[in-house]
């Protein structure tokens, strides 16, 4: 009897993902009619503190753009990067863009070919193209970083200015699990301290890229879903073009944490309890 | 992910192929092995071919074969990175010593600059940001005394282990869950960045490919 | 301890490439120049080295019949498909619209459906943690789950106070965690690479 009811329990718990996938595709097609189901971070210090670091940029500034996110985890963060790359050319920016992770690579040419068809003119675009070596190639792009192949307004006036990541006002560092920006912290912001460095970044590095911006060496930081889909909010994102340029379903995530936090407390009890009076009577298990 | 596709037939039948390779992944969660294994392999050439694709047309003909080729005599300094090159990539076909010589020079790179971003970037940084708080108001002193307890007791795990006296045993104990903890909250973190992507790739299968919803 | 070629490269590399970051020096800074390029030229030719001792491998395989051949198959099919997108007279390499299309339909989708599938999986792997009845996943799902309750995405009073309560955890409890889980790698980093370089106890001996 209890053999057989516990084949049951067994056989729900391997149909319980594709209920999982059922109630998630239900609420990504649903239209968005709950008003207290929000995305958007209601604290918007982050987002305000990313949008003023934007702000303040001169007129045809150049931005270096560090192109480093992946198929993982760009999803996440493509709807805070086009809008932070929007805000940038409603600014009258230039943006070069560099890559030093072959699948930042491979979206940094999808990215560029958007803005292109996008009609961003080509004078202010410039492809810097891949270097191999990750912190070796860090490090020698703050001396020279403007290839000699490279032609246009934008390439001259880097060269000019010395060619090397401090030719540009600001680093846009857009992050992923390949290369994140603790790598451009450590490798780029201890060589050029006043080079000033903001991140896009998923929201699974947020807590370690925490500590480097409390401690100023990131200017600003855009390191979850809740903070971009604000900040594109605030910014006015005119990304338009496929689905995939809106942010995530709301009431999908919603639904979805949801189960995830009852999976999480399932069958946990009351052992947090005994865990915590273990703790106080020592490390013994 | 669309924006790899300019409009038009290419980017339906690319549309459509991404999603039929996403339900071959998937399909691993109805038990189908076989079709995940192969998507697996698939991935593993794509993502090889990629790699040596930029390698070689972003790096190597750039930055070496061209400038060579133009002018053998002008660039000297690169004839010895050339025979590193060759050394390395047919590395599986030379004796040990010589592949050893440029996979020395990487190992070499990567030591020298791991130590000075780690103590010029992180360490000295955060030791400043720990103890020199800056905070101005009540709670944020209180914010910082918190924030250099935690750290200490942190820092402290890392002895777990090591003799020491009863209160620094204690103390790197408090910090083991601690950190514990800390990994916890990471972990929802993660969840929210992977539930983030199922999300998005759902939506690409109902919106972008089936267009339900558009 | 014996001293090879390769042991006195690494020390005289590492220790020059470290010289350059803390001296301001021309002639150093031309030196370390030179060599960045080399690590830059070296980290594409192991690239390189690693597409050959994969395609090496596979063409073993399907020629002597060894292994899964339709693997093999597959994942020779897919270096070939982008190879021939990216080198075909006229290419533009990855910037090619042939090769976009090839990392659009396989390359990141099939990337993408993998990492979706870790919801699910990390999800599984909490229960069976939970299962082992140790103490640190308990606590360690406990703190995942609080994280999980304040970034949920709710709007209106509650929503606010969620957000500020989250963004207090992460800039207190958590960032500090971090704070000191991030300077203890850093040490043990330093630490294990000064004694590479420094070629302690033989540590890059050959």
């Amino acid at each position: 009897m209890i053999e057989r009811l516990a084949g049951r329990v067994g056989s729900w718990h391997r149909l319980a993902p594709f209920g999982l996938l059922a109630l998630l595709s239900l609420a990504v097609v649903l239209p968005p009619t709950a008003p207290t189901v929000e995305l958007a971070n209601p604290d918007r210090s982050s987002a305000a503190a990313f949008g003023a670091a934007l702000t303040a940029l001169p007129n045809d500034a150049r931005v270096l753009v560090g192109f480093d996110p992946d198929f993982g985890t760009y999803p996440e963060i493509s709807y805070a990067t086009r809008a932070a790359l929007d805000a940038l050319l409603r600014a009258n920016a230039s943006l070069a863009f560099v890559s030093y992770s072959p699948e930042g690579r491979a979206l940094a040419t999808a990215e560029l070919d958007r803005l292109r068809r996008g009609g961003v003119s080509a004078d202010r675009l410039l492809d810097l193209g891949y270097r191999s070596g990750a912190e070796a190639a860090l490090v020698g792009s703050v001396a020279s970083i403007v290839p000699s192949s490279a032609t246009g307004r934008l390439a001259d006036g880097a060269r000019a200015a010395g060619g090397g990541i401090d030719a540009f006002a600001l680093t846009l560092v857009v992050g992923g699990n390949d290369l994140d920006p603790r790598v451009w912290i450590e490798q780029v912001g201890t060589r050029l301290p006043k080079q000033r460095i903001l991140a896009i970044a998923p929201t699974f590095l947020r807590p370690e890229l925490e500590p480097y911006l409390h401690s100023g060496q990131l200017s600003a930081l855009l390191g979850t879903l809740r903070d971009g889909v604000a900040y594109a909010a605030e910014s006015g994102a005119s990304a338009a073009g496929t689905s995939s340029d809106s942010p995530p379903s709301a009431l999908a995530m919603l639904i979805g944490m949801l189960v995830g936090l009852g999976v999480l407390l399932e069958s946990s009890g009351g052992r947090l309890l005994g865990v915590v009076r273990g703790i106080g009577w020592g490390d013994r298990r | 992910m669309t924006s790899f596709f300019a409009p038009g037939p290419a980017g339906v039948i690319g549309t459509t192929l991404a999603a039929l390779v996403t339900i071959a992944v998937w399909s691993y969660l109805a038990g189908e092995r076989r079709l995940f294994a192969a998507a697996q392999h698939l991935l593993a050439g794509l993502a090889t071919g990629y790699f040596v694709l930029i390698s070689v047309r972003e790096v190597l003909v750039p930055r070496l074969a061209e400038p060579l080729l133009a002018n053998p005599g002008a660039h000297l300094v690169l004839w010895p990175a050339l025979i590193g090159v060759v050394a390395l990539a047919s590395a599986r076909w030379l004796p040990r010593q010589v592949a050893a010589v440029p996979i020395a020079l990487l190992i070499a790179g990567t030591a020298a600059f791991a130590l000075g971003g780690a103590l010029a970037g992180t360490l000295l940084p955060q030791l400043a940001a720990s103890l020199l708080p800056g905070a101005s108001t009540a709670g944020g002193m209180l914010n910082a005394v918190i924030s250099l307890l935690i750290t200490v007791l942190v820092l402290l795990a890392f002895l777990h282990g090591a003799r020491g006296g009863r209160l620094s045993d204690g103390a790197a104990g408090v910090g083991r869950w601690l950190l514990v903890g800390g990994l916890g909250g990471w972990l929802g973190f993660l969840l929210m960045s992977r539930l983030a992507l199922l999300v998005e790739r759902l939506r690409f299968l109902l919106v972008d490919w089936l267009g339900i919803g558009r | 301890m014996r001293r090879t070629l390769p042991t006195v490269l690494i020390v005289v590399v590492g220790l020059l490439l470290l010289a350059d970051f803390v001296i301001i020096n021309p002639s150093l800074a031309a030196v370390a120049g030179v060599l960045i390029e080399y690590l830059v030229l070296l980290s594409a030719a192991a690239a390189v080295a690693g597409g050959l001792s994969l395609v090496a491998r596979h063409a073993g395989d399907l020629l002597h019949r060894r292994g899964e051949r339709s693997s093999s198959l597959l994942v020779l099919v897919g270096i070939a498909l982008i190879l021939v997108a990216g080198f075909y007279p006229g290419s533009r390499g990855a910037d090619d619209g042939a090769v976009r299309w090839l990392v659009g339909a396989l390359l990141a989708p099939l990337v993408a459906a993998l990492f979706a599938l870790l919801f699910i999986f990390l999800l599984m792997a909490a229960r069976r943690g939970l299962a082992l009845r140790m103490r640190e996943t308990t606590v360690m799902l406990a703190a995942a789950s609080l994280v999980v309750v304040l970034l949920l995405p709710l709007g209106g009073v509650l929503g606010s106070w969620l957000a500020t309560a989250g963004s207090w955890v992460l800039a207190v409890p958590i960032g500090s965690v971090f704070r000191g889980l991030l300077m203890g790698v850093a040490i043990a980093t330093a630490i294990t690479a000064a004694r590479l370089l420094l070629a302690v106890d033989g540590a890059s001996d050959d």
